[in-house]
């Protein structure tokens, strides 16, 4: 995976940036075309900036990736901590269950909408910390599927 | 016995030609494709037959008092079957997504590009008119409406017609792709599309067959049978009072016509008449005109990634199409394939149930435009 946008917010003041591998310990970041050297130090959550030009510092920053629309709605994704449904649907396939440690990207469950099944992946690697949902369980956009510890 | 009554027997395998033989090999393709790879085997199976057996001779199945002869007559000849395939394909097609997202509409009309686009090639090329309209609607990518507008302007060019269209529908998943991604950078793939929520009240759900029935029909009158076949069903399945007629209207009588249309359309390829350089053109013309389809619905969709500040995916342009879902789901999978947490189904699926919308509509402005010239 390569140029993921991300949402970094610092001071409680908002950042678009791009990041190379966020899954990567060392990665290239572009803030408003400057580009930082940043270490991540644990599990995607603090970062400490090695090798920045000149300000914004974004360390430590929380990192959250955010859908690249301006204004998401409030339901579309949690603010950390949870996977939500991205549309109407029935759950099916779930492949984990409380305790489970998961890898970006690895899934989670299926989503049945308008006869397809869709793979619901982890955006972040965590623990889940329950299930929210159960097979054949007829969900609505927004609802929690998991949640993480 | 006298040996040469024997030579009865021998009467059919003489009169076998190559061509016959061809044609009998094609047939078995096409079975084989809807058994053994599973492309819409609902008609290839039955269209494979078909072809068999017209192609063996002095049966007379296909000939005036054959049984596909006078199925043939009932149902294309009177344009029947395409209009009873309709009332199910409405009664199946939820036109919710589009309701909630009208401005796909738009998409539903650029993904006609290739109706247009392949009947101005196909007159360059020099088809007559009513062929050239003929052959532009595989563009339509919609097995009815081609055979609908085809066996009223160019009955003789039926065959190749109905089997490139519903050969290449099956091939859709793998037309659209390489289109999409030549088309789109791969930051507009990832541009992210959070589902937008809008209830549609069962007073609009019920209203909208009725209301495009009216204002189609005014348009263009020539599609009105087709329109209006289509909103028929949508109103048995929108009004939920008619299950049961819904139900039959998507299973029975869209099964009985679609196991007769495909035997049908299988007697039209006789050998003689199949074997021909036109075949070849209308074969390659179609594929193309599938490629400028979702070529136009993907342009727009850039148009409308410009002007809505970079929130529109333009991959949801190729959904403009009458494939229905299997475009919006194209649109789906490709768009997860470059971030999995983007989610565009519903979106693509406005844009494809306006562009089964739009298939229909731009038949009967094909018909229309050229009942005025021929």
């Amino acid at each position: 995976m390569s140029d993921r946008k991300i949402k970094v917010v610092v001071n409680g003041k908002p950042y678009e940036v791009e990041v190379s591998d966020p899954m990567a310990s060392s990665m290239k970041v572009t803030v408003s075309g400057k580009a930082y050297d940043v270490e991540v130090e644990t599990e995607g959550v603090a970062a400490v900036v090695k090798s920045a030009p000149a300000a914004p510092r974004p360390a430590p920053a929380k990192v959250t990736p955010a859908p690249a629309s301006a204004a998401p709605p409030p339901a579309a994704r949690g603010p950390d901590k949870e996977i939500r449904s991205p549309m109407p649907g029935v759950v099916l396939d779930i492949a984990v269950k409380a305790g489970d440690k998961v890898s970006v990207g690895q899934q989670i469950c299926a989503l049945d909408a308008m006869k397809m099944k869709n793979a619901i992946r982890s955006p972040i690697e965590g623990v889940i910390a329950s299930v929210d949902v159960s097979d054949g369980q007829k969900v609505s956009y927004g609802q929690v599927l998991i949640r993480f510890e | 016995m006298d040996v040469s009554r024997l030579l009865v027997l021998l009467e059919a395998p003489l009169q076998l030609t190559w061509q016959n033989a061809v044609m009998m090999a094609v047939g078995g393709v096409l079975i084989y494709l809807a058994t053994a790879k599973d492309y819409e085997p609902l008609l290839l199976l039955p269209i494979g037959f078909g072809a068999i057996l017209t192609n063996l001779p002095l049966t007379g199945v296909a000939g005036p008092d054959g049984f596909l002869g006078i199925l043939y007559k009932a149902g294309i000849s009177t344009e029947l079957f395409p209009l009873l395939i309709f009332i199910g394909v409405g009664a199946m097609t939820d036109f919710g997504p589009l309701l909630e997202n009208p401005k796909m509409a738009l998409l539903g009309a650029a993904g006609q590009f290739g109706i247009f686009g392949t009947l101005m090639l196909a007159l360059w090329i020099g088809f007559p008119m009513n062929e050239a309209a003929s052959i532009g609607i595989i563009g339509a990518i919609d097995g009815p409406t081609s055979i609908y507008v085809s066996s009223k302007l160019a009955p003789h060019l039926l065959g190749p017609i109905a089997v490139a269209a519903y050969s290449y529908m099956a091939l859709v998943p793998i037309i659209q792709p390489p289109v999409m991604r030549l088309m789109t950078t791969e930051a507009e793939r990832r541009v992210r599309m959070p589902y937008t929520k809008r209830e549609v009240s069962r007073l609009v759900r019920i209203l909208f067959p009725l209301v495009v029935t009216v204002v189609v029909s005014l348009i263009a009158p020539k599609a009105s049978p087709l329109i209006a076949a289509l909103m028929l069903g949508n109103l048995l399945r929108e009004s939920l009072v008619v299950e049961r007629l819904s139900n039959s209207a998507q299973n029975e009588l869209n099964s009985v016509t679609t196991l007769f249309l495909g035997l049908v359309i299988g007697s039209t390829m006789a050998g003689n008449q199949f074997i021909q350089p036109t075949t070849l053109m209308i074969l390659g013309l179609g594929l193309l005109a599938f490629v400028l389809d979702t070529f136009g619905g993907v342009l727009l969709g850039k148009i409308m990634y410009l002007l809505s500040g970079k929130k529109f995916n333009p991959l949801i342009g190729a959904a403009g199409i009458s494939a229905f879902p299997m475009s919006a789901r194209i649109v789906q999978r490709l768009g997860q394939e470059y971030d999995f947490e983007n989610f565009l189904l519903m979106h693509a699926m406005g844009a494809n149930a306006a562009g089964q919308l739009g298939s229909v509509i731009a038949g009967g402005v094909v018909l229309a435009l050229v009942a005025g010239i021929v």
